[in-house]
């Protein structure tokens, strides 16, 4: 009786662990339900409802979880699917959301994404992110043609939102006086503009922004617009055009609080009509189509050296003046570059010297980086190199060139750099795969430099030809 | 000189700090091990730091601060002050109500930091409290932070949450959906081990209709009429030829609606229905059925092949997509009861779409289509009059 007790009891303690067992490694369901919503706002809505089944625990959580992240299957009969979203928004029962992201590329009524705009919009939404392509999206084409969706009225008298992203065929069209009262951060890419007084109308009716990006693809007409937003930290604008005339617009920006500017595609008329003092980083890069460079080359260098002028104030450049030849024409001066750090310059044939003009105007330079962008290339734009003195000696410590080839100017250069800083730490040179890195390093280590601390290192770069 | 320097630091309560540093140096810059030994036992004499613990906690905190945590099971830790104060609860606690400071005052943690816990917790603390770190490091460092089995992930995102580090909160709550992200219920019930207690009922039908919208409603209709159909039409190709009794009342709901009346009692007994028909699954039909879906031709005597002449069309990879959204939801693949599988849900899903696109498009066209691709299944035969009822009414 004592041997069966004990057996009976050892197979009590036995159940007991296996239950403890099952019971203690389940560790997920005892978070707290806050919790639960986080890990699920990460998710797409998909997988977050598919959750409902998992057991009795997580059956509810999904309707509660505070992102919404809505992406149509891109399947030829989309029909049931919006039922299924129609499904998704009933059962939803946040009471607001902090992230509404829509993603429909399949043929729809557009009254469907309205109404599911509108829901998001009910529950004071945060975030919303909005990529639009109502007659399905046209991959083989950089144009989208196909029914524009035009955005709800309610859309422009929302108090909530922070973060507002838009692409895709979606037309904007705020009405003559409203106000996005928290708007921080707005991003438009690629969508229709309608008649150009839109944009500047919607611009200023964001008073807080701080973040703000414009990226047009396709530009048909004249298009003109002001940025004058106080608060403004963060521009970026993108121009670029695939059709063989030029894009055409004017741009004026009253920006003083501006810290990051970022540039790129076509250059046409860029105005700051104030000063950036708080200016710390700038990226510009610079295309142009080979047609229309032709006609307007006089006025192609000088507007670069522009633009260029009002970006005096920044700590970090990285440019890429394009490879025409018409930058032979203009000049920096007489802006100087008191606080530049660190230039990050891409060279062409035709560039050359405003590399060597900007190197005479940064003073504090500190970081060189120099890319290559063009192969053995006859024709180039040379300049003598300045002998100023107190140009490059003091500050620079760090210089990187990729894709040196050795070419005579490129070596000429290089020696000038040695010769000239004073506190060169380390200088890297990146050389092609036909190149011997023995070879190259022993060249350079053979020019006279000025400083005493250099470390040279020559590196193979893989990645160029 | 130097030993004046030294016996003067050595009384200096106040110097001590740097006596600690100092003494270190002191001792390795002399070039004599003599001499080195010497000062080092001339140091170890009066040095307060070689002292015994309970002394040690008096003084070291002036030399580096610490602080003193305490864990729910009562045992006592001591952290940097800097790699401590990185987690805002314990910064409150320390600023709002000075504990912290020495052992018999230590902060106790909340309930959910446990001892292991808590050094991964000081762990991260420690490398993101440096403030020169580029975001790469931390990113880095973070990646590989977070591997870990899910079971430890899940106490520390608990962990890191009542501690209100909200950095470490995200990476452990986008790392723990990560790992939901992808997978069936199953594989997502197996990997954190969640009971499974839901009852077939409210798997098969999770989203019970809480809403008015009447297309919704049809539509979860439509979903049992159709899985109702194909089982039989499965069952048509067994060797056994069973009588399926009809469900009449799932078409007299589809007619009540039209007429306005409310079905949703009527959709539960539909569910119920389907549950008494259960049979078992017979996978070598799989294949045959797939086939069939996609001859397109409706010859083969299966009446539905007529609704589904447009359906397939388009390729079965994109209509099982569209649809997974619900199928994931509402069929539970491992369920041994479950007596659907992928491939019927996949014509059925197809099925429910098509009909659902033909509601909303014109009736007489459809219905001519309907009743001529339904005529040669026995069964279809009370779909026929349905349609045609259906027909007339619209015919009003």
């Amino acid at each position: 009786m004592g041997e069966s007790s004990a057996q009976s009891m050892s197979k009590c303690t036995e159940l007991t662990l296996n239950r403890n067992a099952v019971i203690d490694t389940d560790r997920i369901s005892n978070l707290p339900d806050s919790l639960l919503y986080h890990i699920l706002s990460f998710l797409p809505t998909k997988e977050a409802f598919a959750t409902a089944i998992l057991s009795n625990r997580w059956k509810p959580l999904w309707t509660l979880v505070p992102t919404l992240d809505i992406k149509d299957n891109c399947c030829k009969k989309p029909i049931s699917f919006t039922y299924i979203v129609y499904r998704v928004l009933a059962l939803h029962i946040a009471p607001s959301l902090r992230s509404f992201r829509l993603t429909w590329y399949s043929p729809c009524d557009s009254f469907h994404l309205d109404t599911w705009i509108h829901f998001a919009l009910a529950r004071n939404v945060q975030q919303l992110h909005l990529e639009i392509y109502l007659d399905g999206r046209q991959d083989d084409s950089h144009v989208y043609v196909g029914k524009f969706f035009w955005l709800p009225r309610s859309l422009f008298t929302c108090k909530t939102v922070v973060v507002l992203e838009l692409s895709g065929g979606i037309v904007l069209n705020p009405p003559p006086s409203f106000q996005f009262a928290s708007l921080k951060i707005l991003r438009l890419s690629k969508i229709s503009y309608g008649p150009t007084n839109n944009i500047s109308t919607l611009i200023s009716g964001c008073p807080v922004l701080e973040d703000l990006s414009v990226v047009r693809e396709c530009m048909d007409n004249v298009f003109s617009f002001k940025i004058n937003v106080h608060t403004l930290k963060r521009l970026h604008i993108e121009f670029k055009s695939y059709k063989p005339e030029p894009p055409d617009y004017n741009l004026e920006i009253h920006t003083p609080a501006l810290e990051y500017f970022r540039f790129s595609g076509h250059l046409r008329n860029i105005v700051f009509h104030e000063k950036l003092a708080h200016l710390i980083e700038a990226r510009v890069d610079i295309y142009a189509l080979e047609d229309w460079t032709r006609v307007y080359e006089i006025y192609y260098g000088d507007r670069i050296f522009k633009l260029l002028r009002a970006l005096n104030n920044a700590k970090f450049l990285s440019l890429f003046s394009g490879d025409k030849e018409c930058i032979a024409f203009g000049s920096i001066y007489p802006s100087m570059f008191q606080n530049l750090v660190r230039l990050n310059f891409k060279v062409t044939p035709s560039n050359w010297h405003v590399l060597l003009a900007l190197l005479l105007v940064a003073p504090n330079l500190e970081v060189l980086v120099v890319n290559k962008d063009y192969d053995n290339e006859n024709r180039f734009c040379w300049m003598e190199l300045p002998d100023a003195p107190g140009c490059l000696s003091s500050c620079l410590r760090t210089f990187n060139f990729d894709g040196f080839e050795e070419l005579e100017h490129e070596v000429k250069f290089v020696m000038y750099i040695l010769k000239k800083a004073r506190a060169l730490n380390t200088m890297t040179i990146k050389i092609p795969a036909k190149l011997s890195k023995e070879g190259v390093f022993e060249t350079l280590s053979m020019f006279p430099r000025l400083s005493t601390t250099c470390l040279i290192t020559v590196e193979k770069d893989n990645s160029l030809e | 000189m130097f030993w004046k320097a030294l016996k003067k630091s050595l009384y200096h309560p106040n110097k001590v700090k740097s006596l600690n540093k100092g003494h270190r140096l002191f001792a390795l810059s002399l070039p004599c091990f003599y001499w080195r030994c010497k000062v080092q036992f001339l140091i170890n004499l009066h040095c307060p730091c070689q002292m015994s613990e309970g002394a040690m906690a008096v003084v070291k905190p002036e030399m580096k601060s610490y602080i003193w945590l305490q864990t729910a099971d009562g045992s006592i830790q001591q952290v940097e002050e800097e790699v401590a104060m990185f987690c805002p609860m314990i910064c409150r606690e320390v600023i709002q109500t000075g504990t912290g400071s020495s052992k018999n005052y230590a902060i106790s943690l909340p309930q959910r930091v446990n001892p292991a816990i808590l050094g991964l917790i000081l762990d991260y603390c420690r490398f993101h409290q440096v403030p020169g770190r580029s975001n790469k490091e931390r990113k880095t460092f973070d990646e590989k932070f977070i591997r870990m089995d899910t079971k430890r992930l899940c106490e520390l995102t608990s962990a890191a949450d009542s501690l209100q580090l909200k950095p470490l909160v995200d990476l452990t709550s986008r790392a723990l959906a990560r790992i939901i992200e992808g997978k069936t219920p199953e594989e997502i019930r197996e990997t954190f081990h969640l009971p499974d207690d839901l009852t077939e009922e409210e798997k098969l039908e999770p989203l019970r209709n809480i809403t008015d919208d009447p297309r919704i409603r049809l539509l979860n209709r439509l979903y049992a009429r159709k899985r109702k159909e194909l089982k039989e039409r499965e069952k048509l190709k067994n060797v056994e030829v069973e009588e399926e009794r009809v469900d009449d009342r799932s078409v007299d709901d589809l007619l009540s609606f039209i007429n306005g009346g409310d079905g949703d009692t009527k959709g539960t007994r539909t569910n119920k229905n389907k549950k008494k028909n259960r049979r078992r699954k017979d996978q070598s039909k799989d294949s045959c059925l797939n086939n069939e879906m996609h001859d397109s031709a409706c010859h083969d005597g299966e009446g539905n092949n007529g609704l589904l002449a447009s359906a397939s069309t388009s390729s079965k990879l994109q209509d099982s997509a569209a649809v997974t959204f619900s199928p994931k939801l509402e069929f539970d693949d491992g369920d041994i009861d479950d007596d659907l599988d992928p491939a019927m849900k996949e014509e059925l899903d197809r099925e429910v779409e098509d009909f659902a696109r033909r509601l909303n498009s014109v009736w007489p066209e459809r219905m001519q289509e309907l009743f001529q691709g339904r005529k040669l299944v026995p069964i279809s035969l009370n779909g026929n009059s349905a349609m045609s009822r259906y027909t007339s009414l619209d015919q009003r």
